[in-house]
């Protein structure tokens, strides 16, 4: 206590400041730097969590990129960005910029393309699971038979299998989308629209002169974001395919989900580590890219 | 109005010239239904259609719970024998409850902590001065934007910063330019 009294003023406030800022500090430390260093250490040994750690160096990295399973894998984590986030990006932003221009229901449709992005994924990865199943029990095929179409095999196709996946993915998220893009559409001035109307522009130049250069910054923080979402899918892949995780045939399989095989089913830490490693550093690039990319546009 | 089919409202519905002049001892006519109204109206369907289908895994989900099990594959929303017997089912083992508490636990705390300590972090880095503040501040800034040399970060409102009042005298310097005072009288 007198040691604290004895303090001048200014120092008193360092000492208040840093007392606010330890807790967060302590925890970032120890709940995120620590394990992120961990993992990138336990990456070059040999450890199956109950076993000594062994240092084997570049062996798990040498036996990753000679994994078969890897590259289809990592093709697979691709597919998942590359059609999910165009495909949700396009289709969000088409419902934002015309549900901007309706006032009836306004807030009700709203409500209506968001209550998705609240359910848990989880949830309803296995609602959708009970669609896609054959006939006497998916409601999909059911729908198809009533109106005498060829049943679809959704989940048991190793072609069908992975954009019947996404699908939910990008349904629940498409809400949240939305939301955003109609925030951002609604920060434009609309002095701008006033001045092309005056002037007489077409509709096609506003929208590439005006409402898409001025969303920019909305459209960067979208792709950015579902990009991380979509390379990091695992609930709905791990959920809607429990009987045989990835597949069939590793079919669905991202990067995610071999992680957890990895770790929890064959307990290989090292490996799984050199696997997290990859994808935290495809993470890093492909948001740096991104963010690169969208801003040398202007 | 996008829907076109409600000319109720008197201002609309052509009591005035478009120019606001009454017309005594005329009713106008109701306003046709124009190609744009019927944009609209196309707009409207389309957009509350896409709605209702993006709720429909949910509205499937909350009308199988009330389905016994052998009504589950038939496609009718409303149960033919509607039933509550698998919520009595779910809520009746007692391990739901212990599971939802779980979950109402995670959330509270988790909200909690986040107000709090992110509260304390933004007041401390606000509103103090003490060595390692920019450090701080830079780590949280770089998470947001990318900084370059030379970009200046501003925050809050200096001590001494107040209204101009009489008296006051504004001195401006830039260098290589040249000094600028005004006397506020």
């Amino acid at each position: 206590m007198s040691l604290y009294g004895g303090l001048p003023l200014a120092s008193k406030r360092v000492v208040w400041a840093w007392g606010f800022l330890a807790i967060p500090i302590v925890f970032y430390t120890v709940v995120r730097f620590y394990p992120t260093a961990n993992a990138a250490l336990i990456s070059f040994q040999d450890w199956n969590l109950l076993g000594e750690r062994t240092w084997t160096g570049l062996d798990n990295y040498r036996t990753l990129f000679a994994d078969p399973v890897f590259w289809k894998v990592l093709g697979n984590t691709f597919k998942y960005l590359l059609l999910g986030t165009p495909f949700s990006l396009i289709l969000a932003f088409l419902i934002a910029w015309q549900l901007d221009k309706v006032r009836f229901l306004h807030g009700t449709i709203r409500a209506l393309y968001f209550l998705p992005f609240m359910t848990s994924a989880v949830a309803m990865a296995w609602v959708w699971r009970w669609f896609y199943q054959p006939v006497p029990i998916g409601t999909f095929n059911n729908l198809l038979a009533s109106f005498g179409i060829q049943q679809i095999a959704f989940l048991n196709s190793t072609t069908n299998a992975l954009p019947a996946i996404l699908a939910p993915a990008v349904w629940a998220g498409l809400g949240f989308q939305v939301i955003i893009f109609m925030a951002g559409l609604r920060a434009i001035p609309k002095t701008y629209y006033e001045a092309a109307r005056i002037d007489g522009v077409s509709s096609w130049t506003i929208m590439t002169e005006i409402t898409l250069p001025l969303l920019k910054p909305t459209i960067v923080f979208l792709v950015v974001f579902s990009s991380i979402g979509f390379l990091r899918i695992f609930d709905q892949v791990f959920n809607m395919t429990t009987n045989n995780p990835g597949g069939p045939l590793n079919s669905t399989k991202p990067l995610v989900l071999m992680i957890y095989d990895t770790a929890f089913n064959s307990f290989d830490m090292g490996y799984a580590a050199a696997q997290t490693v990859v994808l935290f550093v495809i993470l890093l690039v492909v948001s740096l890219l991104q963010l690169r990319i969208m801003r040398e546009r202007s | 109005m996008p829907l076109g089919a409600a000319p109720v409202d008197p201002i609309r519905s052509g009591s005035t010239k478009p120019n606001g002049d009454e017309v005594p001892g005329h009713v106008p006519p109701r306003p046709r239904r124009t190609p744009k109204r019927w944009g609209q109206t196309v707009r409207w369907l389309i957009l509350f259609g896409g709605g209702v289908l993006m709720v429909m895994p949910l509205v499937y989900m909350l009308s199988t719970s009330f389905k016994y099990s052998f009504e589950v594959y038939n496609l009718n929303l409303i149960p033919e024998e509607p039933t509550l017997e698998n919520y009595a089912y779910v809520l009746g083992d007692g391990r739901f409850l212990s599971w939802l508490w779980n979950s109402t636990f995670i959330a509270t705390v988790t909200t909690i902590s986040n107000v709090l300590f992110d509260s304390l972090v933004g007041y401390t880095l606000c509103k103090f001065e003490f060595r390692g503040r920019g450090i701080v501040f830079i780590a949280i800034l770089s998470t947001l934007f990318t900084l370059q040399p030379g970009d200046v970060i501003l925050t809050g409102t200096p001590s001494g910063v107040g209204p101009v009042v009489r008296g006051d005298s504004l001195h401006g310097h830039v260098a290589g330019v040249g000094d600028l005072r005004v006397s506020v009288t």
